[in-house]
């Protein structure tokens, strides 16, 4: 069994509110996140944000793009056709078709949060927030150093 | 509560633990329900999301019985050596003997040995997982009379056998076929424990040792003592100062104080066990049981059985943090809403800055 605290920080935070106690009766969130185990090791599915990104190359109406400043690949909801090319392309099957209005859904990284919620609910750090030019420093840095560091997906 | 980046609100509370959806009740899990599926996901012993909260209620109301009855056990092995047959204890003042004899509805004559070997006897009935099939105890049943607690005794609340309301809790929680609204029930009946346990232990205590009551109970006591001849709206607040941040009580308790104008009876209690005496208070001045003074609690503690003891006794509970029973509509709807006709109900306001005016809205609605 696994947390799901990320999982469920996220779906919280598309419904809009901050507590548990706010959640509406009514209504499902976008499931942007889940998590599952793969070979015994829990595997969070979820946009891994890759640098040459296949969904972006795959978008016919260019609402996939990949933004340097936030080092991330953003969707725009409201230039989406939801053709699904991007579900097609993705090799980590990280979108999610959302059926309420036909289109995509996916992690933008939820820039109007400074820190991710699904960061700041992960209590084991097995998620973090960092630019990925920095990531991989600190990645080189701590093999030099002699220990082991996994990032999701590795 | 410990520095934690949890418990210093820096990182979010666990929302399945706040929603009570994590069941630990086998070695495979702890099996999580997404509240976004608790009508149709299920555990892996089989359980559904109500049963899930129901027995994680249950757990931690009867994890909290159990240390009290220890705590109890203890107190009376100290007061009579198991080598001797009588007391050993002396009562350290009359005046205590008094008052607390005449609140077990003991003759002011009596003396002090006799009075302690009655209590401890009784006590030690209660304790015996045995006991259950004699008579009601006398302890019980004068501490916990019926004009002052008609729901107790109108569900039968009182347990014969303190023990064994243990064992009956703890086989509740593994059995595989058992209702929801009989898990609440059971929670009820498992949270008298702590009440009377306590309220047993702090008996003993005061009237062995020279220890002088803690002085904000000594001033809730006051109060008491000198309750008007016409029943008023009452607040009276709990905290336990481990349970939240220091700050936030000091200042919410300020607030509420100001905020409650007019003829509105405020007593700040420290120990829980002072509500069953002030709801005895509240029958012998005003001939009234609590429902019907309508009293509020504003209790601001991480200790279920407080919440669902204070809820037993007849008050209406404005509880923060709140329990974890949001998963469950049926666990939900019966704490908060079925036993409004009956006893009194736990009001949850889900933000800190909701507890005043969910305590002022009552407030009005008494009036």
């Amino acid at each position: 069994m696994v947390c799901q605290s990320c999982v469920l920080a996220c779906q919280l935070n598309s419904l809009g509110v901050s507590d548990v106690m706010e959640i509406p009766r009514e209504g499902n969130p976008i499931q942007r996140m889940r998590v599952t185990f793969s070979r015994g090791t829990p595997w969070v599915w979820k946009c891994q944000h890759c640098i040459s990104a296949p969904c972006v190359e795959a978008c016919i109406s260019g609402s996939m793009h990949y933004r340097e400043g936030e080092s991330g690949v953003i969707h725009d909801r409201e230039t989406c056709v939801g053709c699904g090319s991007c579900l097609m392309a993705c090799p980590f099957n990280a979108l999610i078709p959302d059926e309420s209005d036909d289109r995509v859904a996916k992690c933008n990284l939820c820039p109007e949060e400074g820190i991710p919620p699904c960061v700041k609910a992960c209590q084991s750090k097995a998620l973090v927030y960092q630019e990925s030019g920095l990531f991989a420093q600190d990645k080189r840095k701590k093999f030099l150093l002699g220990q082991k560091v996994y990032r999701e997906g590795d | 509560m410990r520095e934690t980046k949890k418990g210093n609100g820096e990182s979010p509370p666990c929302g399945y633990g706040s929603m009570g959806l994590c069941c630990s009740s086998c070695l495979l899990g702890p099996c999580r329900i997404s509240p976004f599926e608790r009508e149709t996901a299920e555990g892996l012993c089989g359980d559904s999301a109500d049963l899930i909260v129901a027995k994680n209620l249950l757990r931690l109301v009867a994890l909290e019985g159990a240390g009290e009855l220890k705590h109890l056990s203890g107190t009376i092995r100290k007061l009579r050596p198991s080598v001797s047959s009588r007391s050993t204890a002396k009562v350290t003042a009359d005046g205590r003997l008094k008052e607390i004899a005449e609140k077990y509805g003991v003759g002011p004559r009596v003396t002090a040995k006799r009075f302690i070997d009655y209590l401890t006897e009784e006590s030690e009935r209660l304790l015996s997982p045995l006991s259950e099939s004699e008579r009601p105890n006398m302890l019980l049943a004068s501490l916990y009379p019926e004009g002052p607690f008609p729901f107790i005794h109108r569900n039968l609340l009182l347990p014969n056998s303190l023990t064994s309301l243990i064992f009956e809790t703890l086989s509740n929680e593994q059995k595989e076929s058992i209702a929801v609204e009989g898990i609440l029930w059971q929670c009820l009946r498992t949270s008298m424990l702590k009440f009377i346990c306590e309220e047993l232990c702090r008996d003993m205590h005061y009237l062995t040792s020279r220890k002088r009551l803690q002085e904000s109970e000594r001033k809730a006591l006051d109060v008491m003592e000198h309750l008007p001849l016409k029943p008023l709206p009452v607040v009276a607040l709990f905290s336990r100062e481990e349970d939240l941040p220091k700050e936030f009580v000091t200042r919410t308790t300020r607030e509420l104080k100001q905020e409650l104008k007019g003829d509105v009876l405020y007593l700040r209690i420290r120990d829980i066990n002072t509500l069953p005496n002030i709801a005895r208070r509240f029958f012998q001045r005003w001939s009234l049981s609590v429902p019907e003074v309508g009293a509020i609690v504003v209790a601001f503690s991480q200790s279920p059985a407080s919440v669902l003891g204070a809820l037993v006794c007849g008050f209406t509970v404005v509880s923060y943090p709140t329990l974890p029973i949001h998963g469950s509509e049926i666990a939900e709807k019966f704490l908060c809403k079925d036993l409004k006709d009956k006893v009194g109900t736990v009001y949850m306001p889900p933000r800190a800055g909701e507890v005043i005016p969910a305590v002022l809205e009552l407030l009005r609605g008494r009036a």
